[in-house]
């Protein structure tokens, strides 16, 4: 038995290891990497929480961090708005649900529900790791905001659903009384098989068969029948109707040889068996496409924003959705606008990437408009809010995007076997009632109704289901999440990848590549850029952060940080320590540093960069302290990927709204077909309705994609994507990593088969059934017994299929 | 083979019990989590005086409070 | 949240594991003593109630109701509070299930070696202990229902299911089969008579192995084996799916006990091709369960109570793939009747319920007695010696089962049996039920240094104080509505609902009916026992006679050849209870009747060596001198009558001056060949019996 795990993490100081998360330490002096672990071991210390470290022990799990401590506001849960439209009411009770991403144990779910435990006013919580779903049930006025502090500092982030979820599915339920009634219709119908003759117990095992049956048809077989119905209606003809017309065929065929006294030929337990397979096939591919969407929408909670907004001479924390026309509005440095407006300072530096597609961030003049999905950069702003939040041109956008995946929805899923399937059954059901109605009239009902059993197109119905639940399995093994399982018969027509820039071929994001010091204490300094960058959120903090992550330690703890102030497109500047440090781009840094010495190292630099490079300076005192080389790199598989798709023979191309020179160099590089740039989401959108289509897959992440990417057969973004591309998007990629495309189209190619495969044979055994049936070879007995075999051969055929080539 | 009057029923009645069952843990939403039961009953939770195996076997039930917590 | 504070009840779960680590022992040292008695018939120790006959059935009680029952339950009452977050429902109960349970074991012990026994295997034990296991049950179902009603945890883990589903399926399974008639305190007869009692008998039988063997320990498994791993089980979903289809499976099976019997054809091949789908959901079990130590293979080397679960799981699958197998009809053929069987029995007893005891037991000691196991090493032992003893067990019995079965098969060139005489097939395996009683010696050793170690471990200790536990409590939700209200919207629930209520008011009506009117006798020649044969058909039963010797001859050309003409059902049909018997230990009795003088029988019983030289069956001669009981025979005939055995009144009311009349022309036979004074005594009875047995048909 393992003896008694350590109470808290490896012993601190000696080891110089975090007390928390047991990463090494820099320092001897303290005891924590991090402010967070800090405040999470405090809470758990405090509370006698030690069942936590040991679970983390078992599960040999790192824990969550929350490094930079910066955590973002959750004041939106104590709003109004909050309750109104999140959350739901229930014997009294509020019932909210929260998203958390980042569990990964056992430790982590017990950490949580004690964190909910100790809230005041939740009075219930569910927590469901496989989601990472958490409901709580609270009363009004509980501490919500509090709790979710502490989840996020404990390491996990916490999200709002993105919208209220669906109803709860009764599939499963249906499948489950389904399996339990047809297990027990082959029960009754064993002894058939295994040799009892007529005689009291037939008649019992019949009448017990008969019985279940009649719940498996009306209930279990409900939908099929819904469908049929619906198809019928407008004027259709869908795979349900022969299902239907098979089942109730069977049904009326079997009652009737059993109402006459006859116990053989009847086919309870092939209805069943078949209802029980198509229920299983649905079910099993419905998973995968709720499992998908579950992931995506996973990914897509946030927690709100609240917006500072002027109430008289106070400003007010308010939630978008209840602002107005006309009302004045404050964003700090680093704030997502979320709204249109028109810029009420003089000048403000935004960055428009997820708007516009554009990496350089762009400066703004008073009266300028400023478009919801930008990010202020450089010092607080104020923008009066231009129209209703439903009006911005972002909602315009979004809604027209919603019409074409509406459109998508609707497509009539491929069923063009069952458009001359049904009258070919039919017809071939006549023709036996024909051809034998002369010599035998009872023969003749017999064929005819043996016909339609041998022909009852499960086979065919489950042949396109079990295909997909098998490729959506595989898609998810192989990080992919596909939304809409239509995809894998748009995939192989597709002819042009369409791909947008930054975020999807490069990474969206400078990185630091090369680094000169000329500062003697370069822990210090790394420190102070840290702490400038994040305090005067310049969009290098995190390029700075992350890369010195790891080497950086604890905070340095500097006495006073004073005058930080963004300069919109120069750099940020600051007073540490009484030392003056900036951070600025190279063309400002004479206006910082004046020795000569200085200047001269960095137009070296500049003159020797490669192209799509930058430089940035640091300057402390007016002297230059490090010169730092970034790129916005390529995706490190990008070159493969690209290779893979131009041997699949399809145009690719890239749709940038960043500038054509920079476009053209990247095609260059990568010998690309087509590089368009300067395309504003709108043009985007119409290029792509262009090939709508024509097989147009597009590959986006950003909101200026959007549009594209609904309107693309096959839209497809990865888990980094903002909100609105994984939202409009039908495949997700669970890495930035586009060598999943090629995955995607090779796993389509083998769908494709599968359901082919399945479909031939199914055609090729109903050819050969009918066949024999007309010629009153085969009996309806030997008919139900080919039904469910035939369709578990579908089964294997696809899983086989699929198996095959499998990596 | 008179007896199997009433097994049958009796068999049927059985998985009658077990539909209800299923019927009864589907409405109480017992399959809408499948994941983290498995993780939850690791927990040795909130049981405030935890007397577990100790090293070296001692009598001491203080000390084993403190040695898990 | 409101955090409530509470206690687990620790006693009964000590309670339990140590009734579980005696009645083992218990259970093992009868099971030692009746190997011994097979390979060496003198340890039979010419004492009544020590004979094989008597023992068996102790023997197998003690280690399913006592053994693998009370680990149940300790389990059961460890992981269900700790599931559901909630002390047991009432500790009364709690303890009224414990003692109850003792006492039930207590009397079994007691009167099965007085040679008090329905003859039914495994469910030997007579009508008012009958009664007292259902009281019993029942409270222990209350008291487990309702803890489910206070729990604290919305969900219900899997083992919970499994719980949940063993406690009423085992109350349905036992109260159907103990459906008995009595005579007296002492007696009773099944109301199934012949087949019907045999098809009862082992729906019964392979359910008590699925729902009392199998799902409890399942449950034990989906507890423990995460616990001791230290990680989650391997796939919550798949046990889901693995518990609803073994459910729906595991009821249907029971016939594969009687292939090649007098059941209908189509009723075994049926029961055939439900014990070939059980691998299904068996397999996903042990497979979710071996997969649990996936990235943890490591901590077997050091642990041992990981080994013990591990290699019971492992066990679990063997079995669960041997049962199917031997379910097939051509092997089954083979194996029936023979020690095949009693190696797969032993496979499961021994591997699956005992090691996943063990494992449990070793997790949770220390646990429950705030210390840390005497000696890991001393349970490493016990693995081992545990192991190398089922294998031994296992090995030599399946040796001995094919040896003897296909002895029993084969023919010469002539087409004659090569192997005419039983006894021969009997010598042949002797020398493996030597080793048996080795390897069943082995496991009982490693057994008494569990106990060594566990008495080690908690000696000196005081026993801790029940365990302090916090949970929120879980607030159900209801709909809101009048029950009939909310199950208005229901349709689904209303249908279902509505068809039990039927089926359970049909069940009710048709028991009284069908289980007295027994099947029309098809051959008009068989009639019912005398009076006397009737007295000495319950000394069979007593004596256990139907342990060792069947009474049902299949349709093989060697079972006619060696037997005579093989049995009909009909020959069965005032078989209250049928005496098939499912292990041949000694020959086939179905055709004995006639076939040897009067005094045979009685010298054969009193030393079965004067007429078969190396005969390993015990003496019985206190047959030769107890009187026999004629006192409650018109009660017996009574009680036959009232089953449906159709003995006219003259019959019932002249019962006892018949049997004496009778057993005074068997008296004057045994005389005249030189035995004298047999008129009174169970002897003669017992003859009588024997007599008659399949000579119906030859009329």
């Amino acid at each position: 038995m393992p003896a008694v795990q350590p109470i808290t993490q490896p012993n601190a100081t000696d080891t110089g290891t975090c007390r928390h998360c047991g990463e090494r330490l820099v320092s001897q002096q303290v005891d924590f990497c991090c402010p967070g672990c800090a405040l999470v071991h405090d809470l758990i210390h405090q509370r006698g929480w030690h069942e936590y470290y040991r679970l983390r022990a078992l599960a040999d799990g790192k824990p969550n961090q929350n490094k930079n401590n910066d955590l973002p506001s959750f004041a939106y849960l104590g709003t109004e708005v909050y309750y109104d439209k999140h959350c739901g009411r229930r014997d009294g009770l509020y019932q909210g649900t929260w998203y958390l991403e980042g569990l990964h144990c056992a430790a982590c779910v017990w950490l949580v529900e004690k964190l909910v435990q100790n809230c005041r006013g939740v009075v219930n919580s569910e927590l469901y790791f496989g989601s990472g779903k958490l409901v709580l049930f609270f009363e009004a006025g509980a501490d919500l905001e509090e709790l979710a502090r502490l989840i996020a500092a404990a390491g996990y982030q916490v999200g709002l659903q993105p919208r209220v979820g669906g109803e709860e599915s009764r599939d499963l339920l249906r499948l489950g009384i389904s399996g339990a009634l047809a297990g027990n219709i082959m029960l009754m119908s064993l002894p058939f098989y295994t040799g009892l003759e007529q005689g009291g117990f037939a008649l019992l095992f019949a009448w017990v068969a008969f019985t279940l049956t009649l719940p498996l048809l009306f209930y279990g077989a409900a939908p099929f029948f819904k469908r049929a119905w619906l198809a019928v209606r407008l004027l259709q003809l869908n795979l349900d109707i022969p299902i239907v017309i098979g089942l109730m065929s069977a049904f009326v065929l079997s009652t009737v040889s059993l109402l006459q006294g006859h116990v053989h030929g009847l086919y309870f337990d092939s209805m069943g068996m078949l209802v029980f397979f198509l229920l299983t096939g649905r079910y099993v591919q419905n998973m995968g496409v709720q499992r998908a969407l579950r992931e995506t929408q996973r990914l897509l909670a946030a927690m709100p924003q609240l917006v500072s907004c002027r109430e008289g001479d106070t400003w007010v924390e308010k939630p978008v959705e209840v602002l107005k026309r006309g009302d004045q509005l404050r964003f700090r440095a680093g704030d997502l606008v979320p709204v249109d407006g028109i810029l009420d300072s003089d000048e403000g530096l935004f960055n428009l990437h997820v708007v516009s597609g554009e990496a350089d961030p762009v400066t703004i003049k008073r009266g300028g408009r400023v478009l919801a999905g930008s990010v202020n950069l450089a010092s607080v702003v104020e923008i009066i809010l231009e129209s209703g939040v439903d009006q911005s041109q972002f909602a315009r956008f979004q809604e027209k995007s919603q019409q074409f995946n509406r459109k998508k929805q609707q497509q009539p899923i491929a069923e063009a076997a069952a458009r001359w399937f049904l009258p070919a059954a039919l017809s071939a059901a006549l023709l036996g009632f024909v051809l034998w109605y002369p010599s035998s009239p009872a023969k003749a009902f017999s064929v005819a109704l043996t016909v339609l059993i041998v022909v009852c197109p499960c086979a065919l119905a489950l042949a396109e289901p079990t295909a997909r639940a098998w490729g959506l399995s595989r898609a998810a093994q192989a990080g992919l999440w596909i939304k809409r399982p239509e995809v894998f018969e748009q995939v192989p027509r597709v002819k042009q990848v369409v791909f947008d820039k930054t975020g999807v071929i490069t990474e969206g994001l400078p990185t630091l590549l090369e680094t000169h010091w000329f500062h003697p204490n370069q822990h210090w300094l790394k420190a102070a850029i840290c702490e400038l960058e994040q305090a005067g959120h310049h969009p290098l903090a995190n390029m700075f952060l992350s890369a010195w992550q790891a080497e950086r330690g604890p905070v340095p703890t500097f006495k006073s940080v004073t005058a930080v102030k963004a300069i919109p497109g120069v750099g940020v500047r600051g007073e540490i320590d009484g030392r003056e440090v900036v951070v600025c781009s190279l063309a400002a840094l004479p206006q910082f540093a004046e020795r000569e010495s200085c200047l001269a190292t960095a137009s070296d630099l500049a003159a020797g960069l490669a192209p799509g490079r930058s430089a940035t300076a640091a300057v402390v005192n007016g002297r230059l302290a490090a010169l730092f080389t970034l790129v916005d790199a390529l995706g490190e598989e990008v070159p493969e990927a690209m290779k893979q798709l131009e041997k699949r023979g399809l145009v690719r191309t890239i749709l940038s709204g960043d500038r054509q020179d920079v476009v053209d160099q990247l095609t260059g590089m990568l010998a690309l077909d087509q590089g368009l740039g300067e395309r504003k989401p709108e043009q985007k959108l119409a290029y792509i309705e262009g090939c709508r289509n024509q097989g147009c897959l597009m590959v986006g992440d950003g909101l200026n994609d959007m549009g594209a990417l609904a309107a693309a057969d096959v839209g497809v973004t990865h888990a980094l994507g903002t909100g609105a591309a994984l939202e409009f998007a039908d495949v997700v990629l669970r890495r930035r990593d586009l060598t999943g495309i090629d995955s995607l189209f090779d796993l389509a190619d083998r769908v494709k088969a599968a359901t082919r495969r399945g479909l031939a044979l199914s055609l090729g055994y109903n050819t050969v059934a009918v066949a024999l049936s007309l010629a009153g070879l085969i009996g309806p007995l030997i008919a139900a017994v080919l039904m469910p075999l035939s369709s578990l051969s579908v089964i294997a055929v696809s899983a086989w299929t699929l198996r095959q080539r499998s990596r | 083979m008179g007896i199997l009057w009433v097994l049958v029923p009796l068999a049927l009645a059985l998985s009658g019990i077990a539909v209800v069952a299923y019927v009864w843990a589907w409405r109480n939403r017992q399959f809408e989590d499948m994941e983290t039961p498995a993780y939850r009953v690791l927990f040795e939770d909130g049981e405030a005086t935890r007397r577990g195996p100790r090293a070296n076997g001692e009598v001491d039930k203080a000390k084993g409070h403190e040695a898990r917590g | 949240m409101t955090v409530e504070r509470f206690r687990y009840d620790d006693d009964i779960v000590r309670k339990f594991v140590w009734a579980t680590v005696i009645w083992g022992l218990v259970g093992m040292l009868v099971g030692v003593l009746i190997a011994f008695q097979l390979a060496f018939w003198k340890a039979n120790l010419g004492i009544p109630y020590l004979t094989f006959g008597r023992l068996r059935p102790l023997h197998t009680n003690a280690v399913i109701f006592a053994f693998a029952g009370n680990s149940f339950f300790a389990g059961m009452y460890y992981a269900s509070q700790r599931l559901l977050k909630t002390r047991m429902f009432s500790d009364k109960l709690s303890r009224i299930h414990f003692w109850g349970w003792q006492l039930i074991i207590v009397a079994a012990a007691i009167t099965l070696p007085l040679g008090i026994t329905t003859s039914k295997e495994y469910a030997e034990l007579e009508w008012p202990i009958d009664l007292a296991i259902t009281a019993v049950w029942v409270v222990m179902a209350i008291n487990y229902f309702g803890t489910i009603f206070k729990r604290r945890e919305r969900h219900l883990y899997v083992a919970i299911w499994f719980f949940i589903a063993s406690i009423v399926t085992v109350a349905v399974l036992h109260i159907f089969n103990s459906l008995e008639l009595p005579v007296s305190m002492t007696k009773s007869y099944s109301v199934y008579a012949g087949v019907q009692d045999a098809l009862v008998q082992w729906w019964y039988g392979h359910n008590a192995v699925a729902f009392f063997l199998t799902t409890p320990f399942l449950g034990l498994m989906y507890y423990f084996m995460p616990k001791a791993a230290e990680g989650p089980i391997y796939s919550y979903r798949l046990s889901i799916i693995h518990f609803w289809s073994l459910i729906f499976l595991y009821i249907w099976a029971g016939p594969h006990h009687l292939l090649f019997t007098s059941l209908p054809d189509w009723a075994q091949t049926m029961g055939m091709l439900f014990s070939l789908m059980l691998i299904a959901p068996s397999w996903g079990g042990m497979i979710n369960g071996l997969l649990t130590l996936r990235g943890a293979w490591h901590k077997l080397r050091e642990d041992p109570i990981l080994k013990f679960m591990v290699v019971a799981i492992t066990f679990y699958g063997m079995s669960t793939f041997e049962g199917p197998m031997l379910s097939i009809k051509s092997l089954n053929k083979l194996s029936h009747y023979t020690d095949w069987t009693i190696s797969h029995v032993h496979g499961g007893a021994l591997g699956w319920n005992g090691f996943l005891t063990y494992g449990m037991i070793y997790w949770l000691i220390p646990r429950l007695y705030g210390r840390e196991l005497y000696s890991k090493k001393l349970a490493t032992a016990h693995f081992w010696m545990g192991l190398l003893g089922i294998l031994i067990y296992m090995l030599s019995m399946y040796i001995a089962g094919v040896t003897q079965g296909l002895m029993w098969l084969d023919f010469d060139n002539e087409g004659y049996l090569k192997y005419p005489n039983f006894v021969e097939t009997v010598i042949a395996i002797v020398p493996l039920y030597w080793i048996r009683m080795f390897g069943g010696m082995l496991y009982l050793g490693g057994a008494l240094v569990m106990l060594y170690n566990v008495v080690k471990t908690i000696s000196g200790v005081t026993v801790p104080e029940d365990t302090e536990a916090e949970a929120t409590p879980y607030e159900r939700k209801p709909l809101v509505g009048s029950f009939h209200y909310r199950l208005e919207a229901k349709p689904v629930l209303l249908t279902v609902l509505a068809t039990i209520a039927i089926l359970i008011g049909g069940v009710a009506e048709t028991i009284p009916m069908m289980a007295i009117e027994s099947n029309v006798p098809s051959i008009s020649s068989v009639k019912p026992y005398t009076p006397l044969e009737l007295v000495g058909r319950d000394i069979y039963i007593r004596e256990g006679c139907n342990n060792c010797h069947s009474q049902m001859i299949r349709p093989l050309r060697a079972e006619v050849e060696r037997y005579g003409e093989y049995s009909k059902s009909g020959e069965f049909v005032y078989d209250h209870p049928h005496l098939w018997g499912s292990k041949r230990t000694g020959p086939d009795l179905h055709r004995v009747g006639g076939k040897y003088p009067n005094l045979w029988h009685l010298r054969h019983m009193e030393d079965p060596r004067a007429i078969v030289a190396d005969s390993i069956m015990p003496a019985y001669q206190w047959l030769l001198e107890n009187k026999m009981n004629l006192g409650d025979v018109k009660a017996k005939v009574n009680a036959m009558k009232h089953l449906g055995v159709p003995y006219d009144r003259d019959t019932v009311e002249n019962a006892k001056k018949i049997a004496e009349a009778q057993a005074a022309e068997i008296g004057a036979d045994l005389a005249a060949s030189g035995v004298e004074g047999m008129d009174d005594k169970e002897i003669t009875a017992l003859i009588a019996y024997l007599q008659r047995l399949g000579t119906d048909i030859k009329k």
